[in-house]
């Protein structure tokens, strides 16, 4: 178990701290450039750093949302394979009504919600992060406004998302019996922290379904949803080290005078963080929906 | 630092000295001043950039190099239109100046068109 | 640090001034103007060795 967590921690790990290296190592020499030079060439050093540190940020997070579609449709691929062996399975113990729920409504839920993550939530990502960079390299209210625009669209977005998701839930009221325990407390308010907007529906979900978990132990469901489970977790523990390299790096930009390098840092750790949030919805909507059939089909 | 002073001072006193019977001298000593003060600075600096290569051994990057070279321009083109002004060539100074401008430009275009790349990828 | 050359480069411009005076004064003056040459050649091939260094020490430095 140690073996897998240190894994994922490694997989994750890597590429951002290269990205803080080199991250650091570009603000360090626009820094000793503004310094080491005067009067008219200050500005253009300065510019040709915000243009080095501009390309650094975007092929980084170019990848970081490259790399959470593929996951995304990883995931849909696995469960497409998993869906009707378990529900037939399901079926063959007598539940048809959840096998019929998780067979339908869920596998087709997650099927849209991975749809919409692809095609709508991740390019509007994609335009967010191009605009912020235009805007910062090339000055101009209209850019800055227009990247604006586009974070409130895609928190919107995601908002919309989390209430559909909860409400889907929602519809499986025989969850009733939710044990509180300190874990579950905190894990609710680490959700509601780390991932913004969608963190407290992910949190309410958690705490309907905590009861279900421990009946997942030694079942089929249980290697699916740990499956699925490795399937996020390096992605997600990516996107949170990538938040904080951002928020590391501003700090140090802002530190060193370079302003318009720090409002890069600041805009894209705002969009690396709603890049896990993105995930996060959809491995919340994937695992609870499986944990939820296995509440329904054993009778509960 | 006290010999930097102090070679300032010297190279000042004796190119005033110059000034007036032998201009020419008095500027090449003004340059060979610059020259002496420019290449103990170097000197000072190259563990600082041995210690930056072996961070780029790790962590290397396309724009950090970029970086780097655009520095390295400015500084040279800072030294050469100021050597300009000592001579008292306003007009070189500023050719050379643009001509400084120009190079760092051509030298930050593939850092650009790198930037532009990716976003026709993003938005297509 | 090579403080030496700008006592090397003042020295000889003032023997080159001290010179030319003289060769002026006695009515020599194309003399006079082929010692300020001379001077200015010695100078120069102390000067450029310089100048070298430093340009191939900043070349190394940032790669250009």
């Amino acid at each position: 178990m140690l073996d897998t967590l240190g894994e994922w921690a490694l997989q994750g790990v890597k590429d951002p701290l290269r990205f803080a290296a080199q991250a650091v190592l570009t603000l360090s020499i626009g820094c000793a450039a503004g310094l080491a030079v005067s009067g008219g060439w200050r500005i253009c050093v300065e510019a040709t750093a915000v243009l080095a540190f501009g390309t650094l940020s975007l092929s980084a997070m170019m990848d970081l949302t490259r790399l959470v579609g593929e996951t995304a449709s990883e995931c849909q691929t696995y469960l497409a394979a998993f869906v009707p062996v378990y529900s037939g399975i399901a079926l063959l113990g007598g539940q048809t009504t959840g096998a019929a729920a998780y067979s339908g409504l869920f596998y087709a839920m997650s099927g849209l919600m991975c749809t919409v993550i692809q095609s709508v939530l991740l390019p509007v990502l994609q335009i967010y992060f191009c605009l912020s960079a235009s805007a910062v390299l090339w000055g101009g209210q209209g850019l800055g406004r227009a990247a604006a625009l586009f974070g409130d669209c895609l928190k919107w977005g995601l908002r919309c998302c989390g209430t559909v998701f909860t409400v889907v839930l929602g519809l499986q009221s025989a969850l009733a019996g939710v044990s509180d325990s300190a874990a579950l407390r905190m894990g609710k308010s680490v959700l509601s922290g780390f991932a913004p907007v969608v963190g407290d529906a992910a949190a309410a979900a958690l705490s309907a379904s905590a009861a279900s978990f421990h009946l997942l132990k030694g079942t089929l469901a249980a290697a699916g949803v740990a499956a699925l489970a490795a399937c996020f977790a390096p992605v997600l523990i990516r996107c949170a080290l990538y938040g904080l390299a951002f928020r590391l790096a501003g700090i140090l930009a802002e530190g060193c005078g370079q302003s318009r390098s720090g409002q890069i840092c600041a805009l894209y750790a705002d969009g690396a963080q709603l890049c896990g949030s993105v995930l996060v919805l959809y491995a919340f909507m994937v695992v609870l929906s499986t944990a939820l059939l296995l509440i329904s089909g054993n009778g509960g | 630092m006290a010999k930097i002073a102090v070679l300032c001072f010297m190279a000042g006193a004796l190119s005033l000295t110059l000034k007036k019977d032998q201009p020419t001298f008095a500027f090449l000593v003004s340059t060979a001043g610059a020259l002496i003060l420019l290449l103990s600075a170097a000197e000072q600096l190259r563990p600082v950039l041995a210690f930056l290569n072996t961070l780029k051994n790790y962590a290397s990057s396309q724009s950090f190099d970029c970086l780097l070279r655009v520095l390295g321009i400015a500084l040279c083109a800072q030294l050469a239109s100021d050597f300009c002004k000592d001579a008292g060539m306003a007009a070189a100074a500023g050719a050379a100046e643009l001509c400084g401008r120009l190079l760092a430009l051509l030298e930050a275009l593939p850092l650009l068109q790198g930037l532009v790349d990716s976003f026709l990828s993003f938005l297509s | 640090m090579d403080i030496d050359l700008v006592f090397k480069i003042a020295a000889t411009g003032i023997i080159v001034a001290v010179l030319n005076q003289l060769l002026i004064r006695s009515g020599r003056e194309d003399q006079a103007m082929m010692t300020t040459l001379a001077g200015l050649i010695v100078v120069l091939t102390m000067l450029v060795q310089q100048i070298s260094n430093l340009f191939v020490l900043i070349k190394a430095l940032f790669d250009l």
